[in-house]
């Protein structure tokens, strides 16, 4: 639990003249889960889009377990596999079957022989409730459904971190619990997680640490407790007295 | 009438090879144009600004001279600089692949266009190559975007292969040339051509409204 696996370094990025990261400077222990909260336009997702190289800092470094990965970008997409990602909008693949959706990867570039791919990824569906879905087109899915299955698609490629953005923000009331479980119970069985979300009570019982980001830049952490019962920066504070 | 129907029995053969000719023509020049369309189209978006320079020049020119004038300029500049012996025939296919190919390169750049940014990064983020990003999972859905565009691209091919007869190769318009000069009943033979375009086109469009539904359908 005490060796780092991410550390940014001065994380700046721009877009044109607008400045959206003003240097973020994380350590990220394995297994630790962290959330990240803020206001709207803080720069929160683009910070963890630099983080799997969606988007491409303009300064800065970024050490994955200690090789900087910006001077090797040849390998992007080996990069990415140790990466998962879950947006807001699902982004599962419409063309794909939900079992194709899952098993596209690991056969394509980890060469993963079919049927155990198929064997994993029904294993998968199995976790998070959607076995019975396996031969469906992702159409005939609800939201949570949606987003499950862009969890386990991650999951199937074996990452050591997950990077959730907002997964529940495009979700009926009904559906955010289903979707909170499963990244909870993901965060507990040990796998380093980032998770940016405006489920205040969520990120306080999950997280090992919380990050407050406004304005492209850390403004205040912690522990989730401090964070959230007795917060120092004035940002933080207007921040959480409008959300709580 | 009458003579119209007179005209059709003797010529009807004349006619269907023809109509058989511009099929022919039109069905090649969409194939390989969209292949080369293709091409131009990954230039387009690629990465390398000298490549997107050369495509962008070669739409614009394309596009903004007549058709005639290029089939001209291949039927006459083509086999100046082909070390091989080259048929009008295939002076002017080529012509009108590469005329189409600029076409059809900025339908399938649109309907590259308009798949989700989402599905990009969503492809990207589990670590799929840009190959395979582009392969399985953009133009799979591109090409419900791109398959009614391209067929009616082949709509107007077919339309636009009646300027083949400027050089006759053997298509509708060269029978008409042809029925027209054995005959002298120049009006009559035009308008049997005519009623084969039009029925063509009109059978070719109704495919592409089945076409159309099919893919809506399926969504
Ligand atoms: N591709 C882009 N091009 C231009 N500007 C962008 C781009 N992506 C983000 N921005 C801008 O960068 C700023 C930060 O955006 P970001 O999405 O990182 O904020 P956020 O903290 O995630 O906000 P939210 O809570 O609304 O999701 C915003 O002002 C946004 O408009
Ligand atoms: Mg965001």
């Amino acid at each position: 639990m005490t060796d780092e696996i991410i550390r940014t370094e001065n994380l700046k990025k721009n877009f044109g003249k607008l400045e959206v990261l003003k240097g973020i400077d994380l350590s990220v222990m394995k297994g630790e889960v962290i959330s990240i909260i803020g206001p709207s336009g803080g720069g929160k997702s683009t910070f963890l889009r630099c983080l799997n190289l969606l988007e491409i800092p303009d300064e800065g470094k970024i050490f994955f377990e200690g090789t900087d990965i910006m001077t090797k970008q040849k390998n992007i997409s080996k990069y990415r596999q140790k990466i998962g990602m879950v947006f807001q909008n699902f982004n599962v693949f419409p063309n794909l079957t939900v079992l194709d959706n899952i098993i596209l990867a690991p056969i394509l570039e980890k060469k993963v022989p079919k049927k155990d791919a198929e064997e994993e990824a029904m294993a998968l569906l199995k976790r998070v409730g959607l076995e019975e879905k396996a031969a469906e087109y992702p159409r005939k899915l609800s939201g949570g459904q949606k987003q499950r299955l862009s969890i386990v698609r991650a999951l199937a490629m074996h990452p050591d971190v997950m990077l959730f953005d907002e997964p529940t923000s495009a979700l009926d009331p009904e559906m955010v619990k289903e979707v909170l479980n499963v990244i909870g119970d993901l965060a507990k069985s040990g796998m380093t997680t980032l998770v940016v979300t405006h489920e205040m009570a969520f990120a306080r019982e999950i997280s090992d640490r919380v990050l407050f980001i406004c304005n492209g830049i850390i403004t205040e952490e912690g522990n989730p407790e401090t964070i959230f019962t007795c917060p120092q920066n004035p940002a933080t504070i207007k921040f959480l007295s409008q959300v709580l | 009438m009458q003579k119209i129907i007179r005209l059709w029995n003797m010529y009807y053969m004349t006619f269907w090879k023809g109509l058989w000719g511009t099929l022919w023509l039109s069905a090649l020049t969409v194939f390989f144009g969209t292949l080369l369309g293709m091409l131009i189209a990954l230039m387009r978006m690629g990465k390398s600004k000298i490549l997107r320079g050369f495509a962008d020049i070669y739409i614009e020119i394309l596009r903004g001279t007549p058709i005639l004038l290029q089939l001209y300029f291949f039927w006459i500049g083509l086999p100046k600089i082909m070390p091989f012996e080259l048929t009008d025939t295939q002076c002017i296919l080529a012509a009108l692949i590469v005329n189409a190919s600029a076409y059809i390169s900025e339908i399938i750049r649109a309907g590259i266009n308009a798949v989700d940014k989402g599905q990009w990064e969503a492809a990207r983020s589990i670590g799929l190559t840009e190959t395979h990003v582009m392969t399985r999972i953009i133009l799979p859905q591109a090409v419900k975007n791109i398959l009614p565009a391209l067929c009616n691209e082949f709509i107007s091919t077919v339309k636009g292969t009646s300027l083949a007869s400027v050089f006759f190769v053997g298509e509708l318009m060269t029978s008409y040339k042809s029925v027209q000069s054995a005959t002298f009943l120049a009006l009559e033979s035009l308008t049997i051509v005519g009623i084969i375009y039009f029925i063509l086109n009109f059978v070719l469009s109704k495919l592409l409204v089945l076409l159309e539904r099919r893919l809506t359908i399926s969504d």
